[in-house]
Parts: structure tokens; C-alpha cells; sequence
């Protein structure tokens, strides 16, 4: 009986700690700009490649 | 069109005309857009062509003083976010953003100029925020930079103070939907041994442990998550009417009370698990349909139509002043395409005042030295000087905002479940209270039991959910074709609406008028020069387009000249009587046509006939015959030279009023809603800003998204307004889709209230009856909307 006292406040604490993370996500603005992040992930490596190109000439 | 295929800029994908450039094997359709890939090919930067075709915006011309006023700090400190003695940073509103493209150059900005550190976009704002070396470049050169590149920055004197509010507000929406959604997944799962019917026997320590735990995980959901519902069930109370938060504050209310109480006493499990998951959706549904763009603004004043500064001489000294500083008696200095800041008299040039955006009027005005200058008006050619006659505050243009209908607002009008849900209530009411009293007489312990259990189960929850859902999905759906709706009030009101009030110039016709075109053509080199010198004294846009087209003539004096407004010019020319203008004035063979033409008549014998290619938007005679079962009016600022045109444009019988002021638009807009109609006003200029605001639903056209529209319900981009037939269309689908909804889930509440009322409503069937009607809302709501939206393309 008490076991699952225990695993019940176990489970709310982990799952406090991952609602923790989603307010501090949204708190430092993680969701306020939901393209430019996804699509600078694609350009830094084109970037390079273009600096390399240039560094080549 | 004769050409078959049709060139497209490269740069900004616009269809090429006659004056095409051709650099290398690539098109371009204007010199704006090849200087800017010029300037990206020397930098490196091709690549922003790379990521998407045609990535650029249209060019503007870029006027040299433009931004002129950002050397004044008490304007620059207003963009600036954080300098120190060698670099500052700042913050730009750069409404061409709108593809990976402009995102990659825009952060590639040091590439072009090396004092520019770092660059970062934030794409939903369309904000760049700039770190640049203040010492080599200067927060003037950088705003010249970005427009030059095709980005101009859109500064207004009303800026910094709105932006923080819709950020915050957008985050309040997400911790609210995380806390409340944490705490409904928890309550859910402790709750479900509950649902089997072990623990009570079993192992009642559980079980009251479990029911402990849910009471505090529903806490936030009723403290924090909610409060929005009571604190708008309060505010309606206060203002002596329902709305559609009432019941459902009453009904949380109730549920959590009992659920309290049940709990507390030992004698059951409560709703908290309906409860949360109830609130749960409701918020959900109202993110869904809130989501704001924080790039369009729908309230702008017409504050934000003016210009941030102006520069002001002082004796020949030249200074950059504050729009709002202006006093009368003030000398100042308007550039070509500068926005007259108030009233001024003409001292020094010629000026050609373009008032259309005011009033509607297409021809612009000449106006002589000593003649008066209207605020609001947007300057044509040179430069010329002005003597302010009133202080900007006190403008003949700030008359029509002090209009009441401007600060009444529209939210006094009622919606569609607000009409419901007043009925609703008050069934639901008299059914607990029928309830009550039937088990007051046969078992008196079940009498309060009944009675809050009806209140719990019929919660309009659903219908709420209903129109939160369909018309978040609608709403989405039109901003990505590019009709962006402020709220759903608006959809609600455009689907009832069955009369449409136009404006003519600007949402009827373009504002640039169309190429001239001979028809035909007998004159020789001599009466070329003394027609073309007699049309040269006239600011009619088609008189100036015959120019443009037969540049380079020798000009001679033009004696007894005269105009007669919608008719033609007059005058003698080298002795030689001269007139253009309508067939009829002209007295041509005259063809009715769509398209406007001009007759020339050299001492009575044509001469020549001009065709102009109609200025009408693309799309809009198709537009006018499908929306004939409407009721529809135009509102025209403009003189009635195009009433002809107009009349053949419109089904029979429709009414069209001409020369109408801004009042006078309101006005007709009022007589119409006292005869009982649902009007809905399609207006661009500031001469409509009135009739956008009193109409049931205003939808401002929008030419690029530089352009400054009135306040208004909704905005529609220009290449749009074709389809609005169809978005009409599917606004009422919608709402018959939201009565069907509603009565799905009315079904749901049937069911429950039978449990209800014979006092049997166990938190299980709650728990299943619920979800099931939530879930079957939402499912009705996407595929319906999927539906609806299908079938235009």
C-alpha cells in the first residue's frame, strides 16, 4: 500500500520537474518565434561551405 | 494579355512589363530590384536566391532624407535596446519579412557592411535586432541599408509602447494551457482506479490519499486556469447582460463545490476530472483561436499614417523635428511621397497633392503658391516649402477620429453563443430547479444532489468549445491565403451579413492607372506636339498616362484652357481649337466598353483614341456578379467621372453615391443597419476609416503590407479581394458547422442530464460523457474546417 503512495509521489515529481522545464522554456522564450530557429538550423551549414568556397578563391 | 509567356522578375517573381532589364540570362522588372541583386551578387550573397524563387519584395523608391529623423536621439533611443561606448543594438519592425530567404540575408546583414557585428530575426514578430559599431555606421545608415536590400524598417511614432503586451499576453496563454494541462493529465490518471471501482473496498486509505492528491492538482486548474471565465462571468454581471462565460463560471463553480464538499465529507470522488479537462479544452480551444499575429495591427490610429519627424527650416538652417512638435507658423520642407503632417499654406514650388488616400479622389490636386495644403495628403514630384498653419494636434484630418463610433468599439455587440447561451442558461436553470423540487417531495436526499448535477452536466462547455474551435481553425486557414480576420465576432458577423458597402478607389480599381493604348491614330508631328502640350497641363491620371507614353515633344503655350470635371480639356493650341476627353464630349462614334477611353479632336475632327487597359482589380467584375444575391452599395470619395463604368460594373439597380466625405460614408453605412441590414464595408483609405468602424464587419485592403490600413475587423491583401465571395461563403458553412456541432454535443448533455436528473450521475459516466463530447466537438470542428476549405481549391 504504501509502495504506491510512494511511486504516485515519485511519478508527481517527475512530472513537476518536466512542467518545470516547459515553463522555462516558454519563460525564456522558446515558443515566441516558432520558424527562425527551425530554419537557421538549415543555413549554418550552407554558410560554411560558402565561407570554405570563398577561402578557396 | 497577348504575351504567352510571362516573364517574372527574378528578384520579386512580379510579372515584367515592356521595360523589362535584362541582366546576364536573369529578368528583373524594375531597377530597384537588379541594383538589389547586384549588391547581394557582390557581397556573396547569392544565396538568398538559392533558398526560394523570386524571394525579393517589389522595390520602392527610396527617398533620399527618408530617415533623416533617426540622426534625432530622441527618436533613435526609441529603436535602440542597448549601446555602450563603441556598439549599439537595435530593434527594427521589417514587415517584408516572410520566407527563409529574407531570414538568411537579414543575418548575414555584416557580410554587406563590416561594422554591422551580429543580426538576429525573430520571424513571428518580424523583428531584426542589429549590433552594429556605432562609430562606422550609424543607425540612419543601417535603416538605409536594409531598405536598399529590399527591407524597409516601418517606424511609427506609436511603436515601442504596443509591442510588449502581445508577447506577454502570448506567453500567459502557454503557462495557463502547461499548468492546466499537467494538472488534468495527473487528476485523469489518479482518478482511474476510481472509474474500476477498486479502492473504495479495497483499500479506502488509498482511496482518500488518491481523492486528496486530485483536490490539490484542481486547485491551480480552478485558481489559475479559470480565472479568466469568472473574471469574465463578473465583468458581464456587471454590465447586466449574460455572456457566454457566465454559465460556465457558474458551472465550475458548482462542480467544484460539490466535488469539495463530497470529498472532504468522505462520501465520493467529485467531477474534478471533468472539471480540469472541461477548462483544459476551453483554454485550448481559446489559444487556438486567439493566436494573434503580432505583425498586423487592426487599431492603428491615424497617427500611425503620418510620418515619425519632418524637417523644419529655421532660417536656412535645416532641422529634423517630431511630427508632434509641429507648431503653427512652422517652415517646413516636404519631399517627394512625404505625407503633409497638418494644415499649411504653399509658400515656395509647385505642389501636386495626391488626396486619394483621404478622399478618394484619383486626380491629384495642383496647388498654387499661397493655396492651402491639407494634412494628410501625400506630396507628387519635387520638393516643396510650407508655412504650418495649425499645430499637428489641432489638423483638419484629426476631426473625423474624434468621432464617437471610434472609442465605442464593437464588443457590445452580441454573438451567436452569446444569443444560445442566455437561452441555454435559463433552461438548464429551470430544469435543476424542476429537479430539485421533484426530489424535495419524493426523496429529499437526493434533491441537492440532482440539482448540482444538472448543473455540472450541462455546462455550455460545449458550444463554447464549438465556435472556439471551428473558427480558430477558419481563422488560420484564411491568414495563410492571406486574409487575416481580427476575431471571431467578425467571422460571426460576416456570415449573417447580406449587404456589402465598396469603396471605389483602391479596393474597386487600382490606384495606378493603366498603360494607354492607341486605337487609333491620324496626327501629324505638329498636332502631336500641341495635343500632347494641351494634355501635359493636366493632372488627370489619364491625360498623364498619354504623356508617359509619347515622351519628349516640343511644348507650346496652351491659350483658354479648361476642364470639366468627368468630361474632358479644352483649349487652343497654335490657333488650333483642341479637346479630349469622353466620347460624347468629344462627340466620337462612342462604344460602350468596360475600359476608359479618351477621344482627341483636333477643330472638330478625331484625331486620335486612347483605350486604357481598366484599372479594375483582377478578378472583381467576377467578384460583383457572384455576390449579386447581396445587397451592395459604393461609396466613392471620387468625382463621378467612372459612374458609367461603375453602373455596367454592378448588378442593376444598385445604388452608387459619389463624392461622399468620410461622414457621409458613415452615414449611409448608419441609415443602412437602421433598415435593418448587416452591413459589411470594403474600404483601403483613411476616407473609409469611418464606414470600416460602423459597418458590422470592416475589411480594410491591404497593397503590401507597408501600406497603412484603417482600423478595421479584418485585412485583406489586395490580390485577395477576388476570392471574397469564397471566404464569405465559407464563414457561413462555418457557422452552420457550429450549430452542428452544437447539436452533437447537446446530444452528449441529454444523455447526461437523464443521469442527472434521477440523481445517478456517478463520477465515471461524467468522466466518459466528457471527453467524448470534447473530443468529438474537435474532431468535428478540424475535419469540417478541412472540409469547407477543400472545396475552394
Amino acid at each position: 500500500m504504501i509502495v504506491i503512495i510512494f511511486l504516485l509521489s515519485a511519478s508527481l515529481l517527475v512530472a513537476l520537474f518536466f512542467l518545470g522545464a516547459y515553463l522555462w522554456s516558454v519563460c525564456s522564450g522558446q515558443f515566441d518565434d516558432d520558424y527562425a530557429p527551425a530554419h537557421r538550423i538549415f543555413f549554418e551549414d550552407s554558410n560554411n561551405n560558402d565561407t570554405a568556397h570563398n577561402n578557396e578563391k | 494579355m497577348d504575351t504567352l509567356t510571362e516573364l517574372t522578375c527574378f528578384h520579386c517573381g512580379d510579372t515584367c512589363t515592356d521595360r523589362t532589364i535584362i541582366l546576364e540570362d536573369k529578368h528583373f522588372c524594375c531597377g530597384g530590384c537588379k541594383s538589389v541583386y547586384l549588391l547581394l551578387n557582390r557581397n556573396n550573397l547569392d544565396h538568398y536566391y538559392c533558398l526560394n524563387t523570386t524571394p525579393g519584395s517589389a522595390m520602392r523608391a527610396v527617398q533620399p532624407e527618408q530617415f533623416r529623423f533617426l540622426e534625432e536621439p530622441a527618436i533613435a533611443r526609441r529603436l535602440i535596446t542597448f549601446s555602450n561606448k563603441e556598439q549599439s543594438q537595435a530593434t527594427f519592425y521589417l514587415p517584408g519579412i516572410h520566407c527563409s530567404s529574407c531570414l538568411w540575408l537579414l543575418e548575414h546583414l555584416g557580410r554587406i557592411h563590416e561594422a554591422i557585428l551580429d543580426s538576429r530575426v525573430n520571424f513571428a514578430a518580424k523583428e531584426l535586432s542589429v549590433s552594429f559599431l556605432h562609430n562606422s555606421i550609424s543607425l540612419k545608415e543601417v535603416a538605409e541599408l536594409l531598405t536598399a536590400i529590399g527591407y524597409e524598417p516601418y517606424i511609427t511614432t506609436e511603436e515601442a509602447e504596443a509591442k510588449p503586451a502581445t508577447t506577454y499576453s502570448a506567453r500567459k496563454a502557454a503557462y495557463k494551457l502547461g499548468i492546466t494541462g499537467f494538472c488534468f493529465a495527473n487528476i485523469m490518471l489518479i482518478s482511474f482506479p476510481e472509474y474500476l471501482g477498486l479502492e473504495a473496498f479495497a483499500a479506502p486509505q488509498l482511496a482518500t490519499f488518491f481523492r486528496y492528491v486530485n483536490l490539490l492538482l484542481a486547485l491551480p486548474v480552478v485558481g489559475y486556469g479559470a480565472r479568466e471565465f469568472f473574471t469574465n462571468a463578473w465583468y458581464s454581471f456587471r454590465q447586466r447582460y449574460i455572456n457566454i462565460d457566465a454559465p460556465i463560471a457558474l458551472a465550475i463553480t458548482v462542480t467544484f463545490s460539490r466535488s469539495v464538499y463530497e470529498i472532504l465529507s468522505g462520501t465520493g470522488a467529485g467531477y474534478l476530472d471533468s472539471m480540469s479537462g472541461i477548462v483544459f479544452f476551453m483554454l485550448l480551444g481559446r489559444t487556438l483561436q486567439n493566436r494573434t499575429y503580432s505583425t498586423l495591427r487592426f487599431n492603428r490610429d491615424y497617427q500611425s499614417y503620418f510620418p515619425v519627424a519632418v524637417t523644419v527650416l529655421q532660417g536656412e538652417q535645416e532641422t529634423v523635428r517630431s511630427i508632434k512638435e509641429i507648431e503653427a507658423d512652422d517652415r517646413l520642407l516636404l519631399h517627394h511621397q512625404e505625407v503633409v503632417p497638418t494644415d499649411c499654406i504653399l509658400s515656395k514650388g509647385q505642389a501636386e497633392i495626391d488626396y486619394s488616400f483621404i478622399t478618394g479622389e484619383e486626380a491629384p490636386e495642383q496647388v498654387a503658391i499661397g493655396g492651402l495644403i491639407y494634412a494628410g495628403g501625400k506630396v507628387n514630384g519635387a520638393g516643396i516649402e510650407v508655412i504650418a498653419v495649425k499645430a499637428f494636434s489641432q489638423n483638419s484630418f484629426t476631426r473625423l477620429w474624434n468621432n464617437e463610433i471610434f472609442s465605442a468599439g464593437k464588443s457590445d455587440r452580441k454573438s451567436l453563443s452569446e444569443h444560445i447561451s442566455r437561452y441555454f442558461s435559463l433552461c438548464v436553470l429551470l430544469i435543476a430547479t424542476a429537479a430539485w423540487c421533484y426530489w424535495q417531495y419524493t426523496d429529499p436526499a437526493y434533491a441537492w444532489n440532482a440539482f448540482t448535477a444538472v448543473l455540472i452536466v450541462a455546462c455550455p462547455c460545449a458550444l463554447l468549445l464549438t465556435t472556439t474551435f471551428t473558427y480558430g481553425h477558419l481563422i488560420r486557414h484564411f491568414s495563410e491565403s492571406g486574409f487575416f480576420v481580427k476575431n471571431a465576432r467578425t467571422l460571426e458577423q460576416m456570415a449573417i451579413a447580406d449587404c456589402i458597402a465598396f469603396d471605389k478607389t483602391g479596393t474597386i480599381t487600382e490606384t495606378r492607372g493603366g498603360a494607354a493604348e492607341a486605337a487609333y491614330l491620324d496626327w501629324t508631328a505638329d498636332e502631336k506636339n500641341a495635343i500632347l502640350s494641351l494634355l501635359s497641363q493636366s493632372a488627370h491620371p489619364l491625360s498623364k498616362a498619354i504623356c508617359q507614353t509619347f515622351p519628349g515633344f516640343r511644348k507650346h503655350a496652351v491659350k483658354h484652357y479648361q476642364e470639366l470635371a468627368g468630361k474632358g480639356i479644352e483649349g487652343i493650341v497654335e490657333g488650333r481649337r483642341i479637346r479630349a476627353g469622353s466620347a460624347q464630349y468629344v462627340q466620337a462614334p462612342g462604344t460602350a466598353t468596360t475600359d476608359s477611353n479618351v477621344w482627341i479632336s483636333v477643330e472638330g475632327v478625331i484625331k486620335a483614341h486612347f483605350r486604357f487597359a481598366n484599372n479594375l482589380r483582377s478578378g472583381i467584375q467576377e467578384l460583383l456578379h457572384r455576390l449579386r444575391s447581396y445587397k451592395m452599395i459604393l461609396l466613392s470619395g471620387d468625382n463621378e467621372s467612372s459612374k458609367a463604368r461603375m453602373q455596367q460594373l454592378f448588378p442593376q439597380g444598385t445604388a452608387l453615391y459619389y463624392q461622399c466625405s468620410p461622414q457621409q460614408k458613415l452615414e449611409r453605412i448608419q441609415a443602412l443597419q437602421n433598415q435593418g441590414h448587416k452591413v459589411l464595408m470594403v474600404g483601403d483609405g483613411l476616407n473609409d476609416a469611418g464606414a470600416l468602424q460602423q459597418s458590422d464587419a470592416g475589411i480594410a485592403v491591404m497593397q503590401d503590407s507597408f501600406t497603412f490600413s484603417p482600423a478595421c475587423d479584418a485585412i485583406i491583401q489586395a490580390g485577395q479581394t477576388r476570392n471574397l465571395d469564397r471566404y464569405l461563403k465559407m464563414a457561413r458553412q462555418s457557422r452552420r458547422l457550429i450549430l452542428g456541432g452544437f447539436g452533437y454535443s447537446l446530444l452528449f448533455n441529454l444523455a447526461g442530464l437523464f443521469f442527472a436528473v434521477s440523481g445517478e450521475l456517478s463520477p465515471m459516466i461524467a468522466a466518459i460523457l466528457m471527453p467524448a463530447s470534447s473530443f468529438g466537438i474537435m474532431m468535428i470542428a478540424y475535419t469540417g474546417v478541412k472540409i469547407i476549405t477543400r472545396k475552394k481549391a
